[in-house]
C-alpha cells in the first residue's frame, strides 16, 4: 500500500483551477519532492492531503486514509510545516514544542528520539520567544513541533524558503534523517538544487503534473534539471496553445 | 478535557503577554465605574443667561438673584437692550435671554407686563430645557405674599442660531398664558405640586448610567475581544498549525470564550463593587439575578463575535462588523436614549436585539429590585436568542474551504 495516492485530483477557486487531474504515488518512507515555480499549485495539494480543504474532483489517501470521510484519522498521524510560520511567536521555544505535543496526547519526552537532532541545535534558546528566533531556528522550531508526535507521513510546504545556504543544506540533512525512521516525507520547493536530494521528484506547473521520476532520470543528458524543467514547460505551453 | 486545560492555559499565556490586553482590562472596568458616569449625564447645567433689563426694579433684581444663585443657570451677562443681547446668543456666548419689559415690577399688581425668553434650539435639549429651568427660575424669584398674580411671558421662542427663528412655543408657556384672569388671582393660591421619585429619589442620572454602562463591559469584554483573539489566529496563520491536530473546533472555539467569560463576570462584580463604594449604590434586587442575566447575555455577546469572527478573515472585518452590531446595540436597546421616545417601528425593531433585555433586567434589578421571576419574560427573551446566536456559532464554522 502506497503511503500516499493521488488520483485525478482536482481544486477550483472560482474560475482558477489550482489543480487539474493530479496523479501520484509515494511509497512508505520515500522522500518525494514537488518541484515547481509559485502558482503551481503546490500549496493546494498540500492542503488537500493535510485535510484542511476538500477538492472539487478525484480522490485521495494518505496511510489508507481517505482525505474526504477519514480526515479525524489523518490528523493524528500527519505532521505539516506551513510555508508560512504559524506557531505562536509569543510563546517561548519550550512552550510551543509543549503545547503541539500535548494537543496530540504526547509529551515532549515521548517524541524526543525523533526530534532530538533537529531540537537539540535549538535547546539552548528554549526559554527565548518563537518570534525572536532567527528564520533558520524557527525553521528548526516548526520541524521540531510538527513530529514531536511522531507522525507516518510528514508534509513540508517550502521548509526552505527564505532560509540561507548552510541552514538549507542542513535541513536536507535531517530530512535524511527522518527518512531512516520509515516516515513518508513529502516535501515541495521552488529550489532546483534541493531537487536532486529527493528520491522521486513530480514536476509541477499551472496545476498539472509534466513529469514523475527519479531526478537523475528526470534529466535531459548533458542538460541541468532547472534547462529541462523549462524545456518541458514549453513543450506544454506550445502544446496548450497550438494543438 | 486536558486538550482543552492545555488550549486555556496557551491563552493566559499569550494574553499575560499582550502588550495591550491586561492594561485594558484592567482599566476598562474602572473607566466604567469611575470615570464615564460622570461623562455620560443628559443633566443640562450651567445654561448661560443674558438678561435684558429694562425694569431696574426690585423685582428685576430679585430675578437676576435668583438667576445667579441657579446651580442649572448662569448669568453671563446684563444687557441694555435685546439686540445687543441677541448678538451674544448668535455668538455662542449664551444659550437663553431673559427681557423684562420696563414697569414689569409695578405691573404686577395690575395687568402684568410679559416677560421673554428667548433661548438658542440648536442644541434642542438645551434650548428647551434651558427655558423651562429659566422659567422656574423667575416664577421663584417672584414675591409670594405681594404678587397677587403670575407674570406673563409674551414671547418664549427658541432661536435658531443659524437665525431661522423657530416660532415653537413651550406647551408649559401656553398654559401660563391661559392662566384664569388676573382679577381672581387676587389672594394668590398655587396648587404645590409634590414629585417622589422613587428608586432613584435623587434622580441621579448616574444611578441610571451605571447598570447600564455595565452592559458596555460585558459587551466589550465577552464579544469584541473573543472576536479578536479568534480572527488573530487566522491572519497570523497559527490556526493552520491547529487545524491538522485533532482538536477539534469546539474546543478550540471555547478555549477562546472560556477566559473572557470568567475574566468578564470578575470585572462585573469589580464593577459592582466600585459602584456601592464610590456612589453608594448597591443591587437593589439579587445579585445572583445580575450573574444570570450577565452569563446570558456573555454567551449571546460572545456568539455573534464567534459568528463574525468565522465570517472575516482580517481583524479590520472583524472591527468593522463589530462595531456596527455594537453601535446599533448601544442606539437602539435602549441603552442611551429611551425606546420609548422612537418611533413605533423602531420600538417593534428593538424587541429583535437582545440587548433591549438586558438593560431592562439590568435597571430594574439593580434600581428598583425586581426579581427574576417578575421580568421571567425578559429572561427568557435572552435565553433564547443566546441557544440561536450559539447555534448559529456553530454552523458558521467551517473547518475546510
Amino acid at each position: 500500500m502506497p503511503s500516499i495516492r493521488v488520483e485525478n485530483i482536482s481544486k477550483r477557486y472560482g474560475t482558477f483551477t489550482a489543480l487539474d487531474g493530479v496523479s501520484f504515488e509515494v511509497e512508505r518512507g520515500e522522500l518525494f519532492g514537488l518541484i515547481g515555480p509559485d502558482g503551481a499549485g503546490k500549496t493546494t495539494l498540500f492542503r488537500l492531503l493535510t485535510t484542511l480543504m476538500l477538492p472539487d474532483g478525484g480522490s485521495a489517501t494518505v496511510d489508507g486514509l481517505d482525505i474526504v470521510t477519514d480526515y479525524k484519522s489523518i490528523r493524528q498521524i500527519v505532521g505539516y510545516m506551513p510555508g508560512r510560520f504559524s506557531l505562536y511567536q509569543d510563546l517561548s521555544v519550550e512552550e510551543n514544542l509543549e503545547f503541539f505535543a500535548s494537543l496530540f496526547g504526547t509529551t515532549i519526552a515521548e517524541g524526543y528520539d525523533l526530534i532530538v537532532p533537529i531540537y537539540r541545535q535549538i535547546e539552548p534558546y528554549k526559554t527565548r520567544r518563537a518570534g525572536r528566533l532567527s528564520g533558520g531556528m524557527k525553521q528548526k522550531l516548526a520541524l521540531s513541533c510538527a513530529l514531536v508526535h511522531k507522525p507516518r507521513v510528514l508534509f513540508l510546504d517550502e521548509p526552505t524558503t527564505g532560509v540561507d545556504a548552510v541552514s538549507r543544506s542542513e535541513f536536507w540533512d535531517m530530512l535524511h534523517t527522518l527518512r531512516q525512521h520509515g516516515i513518508t516525507i513529502l516535501v515541495s520547493t521552488p529550489y532546483m538544487d534541493e531537487a536532486s536530494r529527493c528520491d522521486r521528484i513530480a514536476l509541477i506547473n499551472e496545476g498539472k503534473i509534466l513529469r514523475i521520476d527519479t531526478p537523475d532520470r528526470i534529466t535531459d543528458a548533458g542538460a541541468t534539471l532547472e534547462d529541462t524543467f523549462i524545456r518541458l514547460i514549453q513543450e506544454e505551453y506550445g502544446k496548450h496553445h497550438i494543438g | 478535557m486536558s486538550v482543552l486545560r492545555t488550549l486555556i492555559i496557551k491563552e493566559l499565556r499569550q494574553f499575560r503577554r499582550n502588550p495591550f490586553l491586561p492594561k485594558l482590562v484592567v482599566g476598562f472596568p474602572l473607566a466604567i465605574v469611575l470615570i464615564l458616569p460622570w461623562i455620560a449625564n443628559m443633566d443640562v447645567k450651567g445654561v448661560s443667561v443674558g438678561i435684558v433689563d429694562a425694569d431696574r426694579s426690585d423685582v428685576s433684581r430679585r430675578i437676576t438673584s435668583h438667576v445667579e444663585a441657579s446651580e442649572y443657570l448662569s448669568l453671563h451677562d446684563l444687557y441694555a437692550d435685546y439686540p445687543s443681547a441677541l448678538a451674544d446668543l448668535e455668538d455662542g456666548h449664551i444659550d437663553a435671554i431673559l427681557e423684562i419689559p420696563n414697569g414689569f415690577g409695578h405691573s404686577l399688581h395690575a395687568t402684568p407686563k410679559r416677560l421673554s425668553i428667548w433661548a438658542n434650539g440648536v442644541n434642542a435639549m438645551k434650548g428647551s430645557l434651558g427655558s423651562q429651568y429659566l422659567m422656574q427660575t423667575v416664577m421663584r424669584a417672584l414675591p409670594t405674599e405681594s404678587a397677587p398674580t403670575q407674570p406673563s411671558f409674551e414671547n418664549s421662542e427658541i432661536v435658531n442660531c443659524q437665525l431661522s427663528i423657530v416660532n415653537c412655543e413651550l406647551t408649559s408657556l401656553k398654559l401660563l398664558r391661559s392662566a384664569e384672569p388676573a382679577s381672581s388671582l387676587c389672594s394668590r393660591s398655587i396648587a404645590t405640586l409634590s414629585i417622589v421619585n422613587y428608586y432613584n429619589p435623587t434622580m441621579d442620572y448616574k444611578h441610571f448610567m451605571i447598570p447600564a454602562l455595565m452592559i458596555m463591559l460585558m459587551v466589550m469584554v465577552g464579544g469584541f475581544l473573543p472576536a479578536l483573539n479568534l480572527v488573530s489566529e487566522k491572519e497570523l496563520g497559527t490556526i493552520e498549525q491547529i487545524n491538522v491536530t485533532p482538536v477539534s473546533r469546539l474546543t478550540f472555539t471555547l478555549s477562546k470564550l472560556i477566559p473572557f467569560w470568567v475574566i468578564c463576570l470578575l470585572e462585573l462584580a469589580l464593577c459592582m463593587t466600585l459602584a456601592l463604594l464610590v456612589y453608594g449604590l448597591p443591587v437593589a434586587g439579587s445579585v445572583g439575578a445580575i450573574f444570570l442575566a450577565a452569563l446570558l447575555f456573555i454567551i449571546i455577546m460572545s456568539s455573534i463575535g464567534v459568528i463574525i469572527a468565522n465570517l472575516s478573515d482580517t481583524m479590520q472585518q472583524t472591527m468593522f462588523l463589530m462595531l456596527f452590531v455594537v453601535l446599533s446595540f448601544i442606539l437602539l436597546s435602549g441603552l442611551m436614549t429611551p425606546i420609548e421616545s422612537m418611533p413605533l417601528w423602531a420600538q417593534h425593531f428593538t424587541r429583535l436585539l437582545p440587548p433591549t433585555y438586558m438593560v431592562d433586567i439590568m435597571r430594574a434589578v439593580y434600581l428598583r429590585g425586581t426579581t427574576v421571576a417578575e421580568l421571567s419574560g425578559s429572561y427568557l427573551a435572552l435565553a433564547a436568542f443566546a441557544l440561536t446566536f450559539a447555534t448559529l456559532a456553530s454552523f458558521t464554522y467551517r473547518k475546510r474551504g
